[in-house]
Parts: C-alpha cells; structure tokens; sequence
C-alpha cells in the first residue's frame, strides 16, 4: 500500500521516509545510472532526487497523476539538470554500450502503473526507428547530436520524431492544456 | 510551424536537456503567447520513462542507509519551517480570507510582489513568506544555531559587504544575510553558496544553491537549501558563477567567506 505517501511526507512523517525509498529508491537509482557516467555519479544524484522528492511532496496532486509518476518526473528534472551543468555532455558516436532495452507491451506495462501501460500503447504503434529516437532521448539521456549521430537520422527528423510522439502518449494519457487529467 | 508547434518543439527539448539559453527565451515568449506550462511533456516523458523494460538495479544498502538518515532530518526540517502549513490545514473557515488579506499586506511593503497577486493556493502562500521573516521565525525557535559574520574577499562585487551566516545542523537549513552585496544581472552571471562538510573532501563542498541580489536592495536574506546533507558545516563560500550555476566551482571569484572560528 503506497497511496498517501506523499501527504505523509508533507505532513512530517518521518516513518513514511524509509516506505518511499524502499518503494521508488531503486526505481531512481535506475533512472540515475543511465543519465550518469558513473555509479559515484548516481549515487549523488540520488541524494539530491530525494531532497527535492521531501521538499516537494507538498506539491503531489493526486488526482494529475500517480506518486511514481511524480517521483520520475522529479528524477528526470534532477538528471536533466544535471547534464545540462556538465561541460562535457556524454558524447556519444555508436550504440555500443547503449542497452536496448526497448519498451514493454501494454499488459506488461500495466504492472508497472496505469500510465506506464498507456505509454506503451502508444509506443507500440510507432515505427521502430521513433521508439529508438524516443529511447535513446528519454532513457539514455542523449544529445540530439548523439542520436543523430547513432542512428543516421537528420536532426529535423530526430526533433518530430520525439515532439509527435510526446504529444501521442500525452493525448493518450489525457492531459489537458491545464495539467490535469481527464 | 506555428506558434504551439514550436513551443511544443521547445517544451520536448526542455524534456531532454536540448534547450540552449536562447531557447530559454524564445520558450518563455512562447508561453506566453500559446498559454502552455514548462511542464507540458513531464508526465508524459515520466510515463515513457516507466514504460521502458530496463531491469531495476538494487538501491546499494549504504546509500539507502544515508537517504533514510537524510531523509528524516529532512522532512522534520520541512516541517519545522513551515508551522504555518498545519495551522491552515486546520483552519478551513475563513481560510481564504485570511490568505488573501496576508497576501495584500505582504505585496504591500514587498515590491518584489507587485503583480503577483493572483488564485492563492497554500503552497504558494507558504512560499510567498519572506525569508527574512522566516530567518526571524528561526532565530526565534529555540534551536540550536551557529552565527558566522561574512568577511568580504578583494572582489569588488564585495566592497562594503557585510552580513553573516545562520545555520542549523539539525535541521539542515539556515539563512545569509548581506548588506553591500553588489547587485548581479541574472542573465550575466549568480552567486552561488558553497558549504564545506569536515565530514566530505575539502575539494568538493556542497552546492548550497544560487541566488541574485536585486538592484537597490539594502539588505538581502537567501535561505540556504543545500542539495547533499551537510555533517558538519565549517565554512560558507559564496563565488561567482554562470547563470546557470555550477556543479564544481572553479573558484576563480570568491566574494564572500563565512568559517568557524578555531
């Protein structure tokens, strides 16, 4: 049982500390480890995930998403943050290295949250070459200069591969211009 | 590409860490213009994020041990710092009255509100507190708190500074205060806030966050929020920084330095 976990935090429940990491600490240390070059990287990383995770559980809408969805949202804020503060951003040339992974299908996903399975849905009616685009964007954390150069692709394809299929998965998960979810 | 195309574009890019400075500004522009939010593509990019079959790695045990400590001391400190989250909480008539009127006798005396008054929620009554009232609430409470007096470097963004340095270990939180600071241009450089931990290398402080000092501004109180646990703070630098911030400070100007005695 997770629900509430965050209006636990923000109300100063300390006890719901050790319930959130055990719950979504591996989750972030995964996110965290693709997005840096080393496990020192993402173990700071991970610090500061959290930090802002209890400085931000006030701010958790139940009804605008799931607490997982919030806690990755906060982790891939972090990661970005991040990298964008490197001087040397990963530079990447070839997929060597570069797990694919892939995406689950919808039922698969649907062990994971409603809005992993949604996602999933719509990743799984886009062409091959736009799910890797999205893949290497989102899960490994790359420059659009590194996907252009990994996959052959143009940059102006590489762009709207990723816009559309953002807007597809935000139209699936019904997100309103407001922010919240239909 | 019309004007949402774009902003969509730029708000994909802002997902990925692909907006550069000028983007930045051509982003906010597009804001405006079209009435989308920065967090347009957050659930879905969190939503794709999760959908992915990347196999979990386990949590290595001492850093669950450290988030656990870290994360105790953080949420009593949240807590702490916000007293006045419970009593609205509880106080549900009248609630947004007294949240408007709060809102207009702050806006009143502080310029910086200046048509800010806009929906009240309670967290953005919460935020809207002046630090310099929440550095009295702190001063006030009873906690145990180191005091250090800033003493300026030869920089001359720091002639006639002065001020000091508030600072809780238990509740890993504290506050600066500055007179003569020199006001920065946000868009050309920030000061930045260094806390150096006799528990951590000398070489690696901890980022204590950035900040402005606004043009005209006789005294300036910044809340320190550092993004690692602090064990034991012995000094606080403040240099000189990218808009950005910094991840590492190449120290090339320290204005102002804060350490403990002995």
């Amino acid at each position: 049982m997770t629900d509430g976990l965050m209006q636990r935090i923000a109300m100063g429940d300390s006890r719901a500390v050790e319930q959130v990491i055990d719950q979504y600490g591996a989750l972030v240390f995964t996110i965290a480890r693709r997005f840096t070059r080393n496990p020192a990287d993402a173990e700071d990383a991970v610090q500061e995930i959290f930090t802002d995770v209890w400085r931000s559980a006030h701010r958790f809408d139940p009804a605008a998403g799931t607490e997982k969805v919030f806690v990755t949202t906060i982790a891939r804020r972090r990661l970005i943050d991040r990298l964008r503060r490197l001087p040397n951003r990963i530079q990447t040339e070839s997929s060597d290295g570069l797990d694919e992974h892939g995406f689950h299908t919808s039922d698969r996903a649907a062990e994971v949250g409603v809005d992993a399975a949604r996602a999933a849905e719509v990743l799984a009616t886009l062409r091959p070459e736009q799910r890797r685009v999205m893949e290497l964007g989102l899960l490994h954390g790359l420059s659009h200069g590194d996907i252009v150069a990994v996959t052959g692709m143009p940059l102006g394809t590489v762009k709207t591969f990723m816009r559309r299929g953002l807007i597809e998965v935000r139209r699936r998960l019904g997100v309103t211009d407001g922010g919240s979810v239909d | 590409m019309d004007a949402r195309e774009r902003a969509e574009e730029l708000l994909a890019d802002l997902e990925l860490g692909w907006l550069g400075d000028d983007d930045e500004r051509t982003l906010d522009e597009l804001l405006v213009q079209t009435g989308l939010d920065r967090a347009h593509f957050a659930q879905s990019a969190a939503a794709v994020t999760l959908a992915s079959r990347m196999p979990l790695l386990e949590l290595p045990s001492a850093l669950r041990s450290q988030l656990v400590a870290a994360g105790q001391r953080s949420v009593a400190r949240v807590t702490s710092l916000r007293p006045r989250q419970a009593w609205l909480d509880s106080a549900a008539i009248g609630w947004y009255a007294a949240a408007a009127m709060l809102l207009l006798a702050v806006g009143a005396w502080w310029p910086g509100l200046e048509g800010m008054v806009g929906p009240v929620t309670p967290a953005a009554l919460t935020e809207l507190v002046p630090p310099a009232m929440e550095r009295e609430r702190l001063l006030a409470s009873g906690t145990e708190l180191f005091r250090w007096e800033w003493a300026p470097t030869d920089d001359p963004a720091a002639s006639g500074l002065s001020g000091d340095v508030v600072w809780s270990a238990a509740l890993q939180a504290g506050f600066m205060r500055f007179q003569g600071l020199e006001a920065n241009d946000p868009a050309a450089m920030r000061y930045q806030l260094w806390v150096f931990d006799a528990e951590r290398d000398e070489r690696y402080p901890v980022d204590g966050g950035v900040f402005d000092v606004p043009a005209g501004a006789s005294e300036v109180v910044v809340p320190i929020r550092p993004v690692l646990p602090v064990g034991e703070a012995v000094a606080f630098a403040v240099s000189v920084e990218l808009p950005g911030g910094a991840v590492v400070s190449t120290r090339e100007r320290i204005v102002a330095l804060a350490a403990a005695q002995g």
